[in-house]
């Protein structure tokens, strides 16, 4: 499979982890669900925060908890379709 | 390298020195029908490649691909390169009675133009099925494949030679397509899958534009058979880009 699908994959899978979890969801639940490297993670999370993909939030006792943004929540809904136009074009 | 000279007078400069006029137009339209055909051919042709490049704006932002990157800018280029030449095609007919030395430094931007961005086409034609296996990263190869185009266009212009561009070209696609055939790993699309074969017709098209324009070699008969098929092409590749994107439209965004 192409890095790059495996890339979208694995953005897509902690975006859902997210969606599914009420959209709010501690970091550190998020690596377990993900089920990839701590490396690796923070460096996915780094750029979806970065590119706004999910944004940071503190609950009323403090604890600082991810939740997708509009374009998270558009890249969700839309992926399947990425996927048939990049598998359709052979890109 | 013959230099094509056939649009740079208008007919009756070659009659009024005694000179029989070049062949192009022997086989010219009336220009008025000329130039509508080459009009609605270029909003056509134009129009899909704006529409392709803008359908797939969103996806793009969404992934930052580069596949969808190159796909992108095929249309793009390939749109700029339609305006060029329909520029290139039109001015000397619409201003046949202005002196040549006037048309003439019009005529070598417009070459260079499209040379430019018709080579950044094919360039980005060939990444788009290729990226997967160029190593460099993004900001070095768009580098090199702008300093691509600009060095053929820039050889084109001092050149003014047509066969030379249609030859560069041909290269760099060639080469890209026996690269995948003979590095071909996915074999459930089979050797040349329904993709590349519209890839090699937009290529191939275009190759016979660029004839049709400046050599004219093309006849009357043959040049309205192959701009239907060329503007049809590109409508098959928006018909897909718009089956494949329109379908989520319809969806709304979950609580």
């Amino acid at each position: 499979m192409p890095k790059k699908r495996d890339r979208l994959e694995i953005i897509y899978t902690l975006l859902k982890v997210i969606q599914e979890k009420n959209n709010s969801i501690r970091a550190t639940p998020l690596l377990r669900y993900t089920n990839v490297s701590s490396q690796s993670f923070k460096e996915y999370y780094d750029e979806l925060l970065n590119k706004g993909f999910i944004r940071e939030i503190t609950d009323k006792k403090g604890n600082k908890l991810v939740s997708l943004s509009d374009k998270g929540f558009r890249f969700i809904e839309k992926y399947s379709y990425i996927l048939g136009f990049i598998e359709e074009f052979e890109l | 390298m013959v230099k094509d000279n056939s649009l740079q007078m208008p007919s009756q400069h070659f009659t009024g020195m005694g000179l029989n006029p070049p062949r192009f137009f022997h086989h010219m339209q009336p220009p008025h029908e000329f130039l509508i055909t080459e009009l609605v051919y270029f909003l056509i042709v134009f129009s899909l490649c704006i529409i392709i490049f803008s359908k797939t704006k969103e996806i793009y932002a969404l992934t930052k691909h580069r596949g969808i990157f190159y796909f992108r800018n095929i249309f793009l280029y390939f749109a700029i390169a339609y305006l060029f030449r329909v520029f290139m095609v039109s001015i000397p007919l619409l201003m046949e009675e202005t002196p040549s030395m006037v048309l003439q430094p019009w005529r070598q931007i417009f070459l260079v133009l499209v040379g430019y961005s018709s080579t950044m086409a094919i360039l980005s034609l060939a990444m788009s099925l290729l990226f997967h296996k160029v190593k460099l990263n993004s900001l070095a190869c768009n580098s090199i494949l702008h300093a691509t185009a600009i060095l053929s266009s820039l050889i084109f212009f001092l050149t003014r030679s047509n066969e030379l561009l249609i030859m560069m070209q041909t290269a760099f696609f060639l080469f890209s397509v026996v690269y995948i055939i003979f590095r071909q790993n996915d074999r459930k699309k089979g050797l040349i899958s329904q993709n590349k074969v519209t890839y090699i017709l937009l290529f191939a098209f275009w190759l016979m534009n660029i004839l049709a324009t400046v050599r004219s070699l093309f006849p009357r008969e043959l040049r309205i058979p192959v701009y239907i098929i060329s503007a049809g092409i590109f409508f098959s590749i928006y018909l897909r880009v718009r089956k494949r994107l329109n379908e989520h439209a319809k969806k709304t965004r979950p609580a």
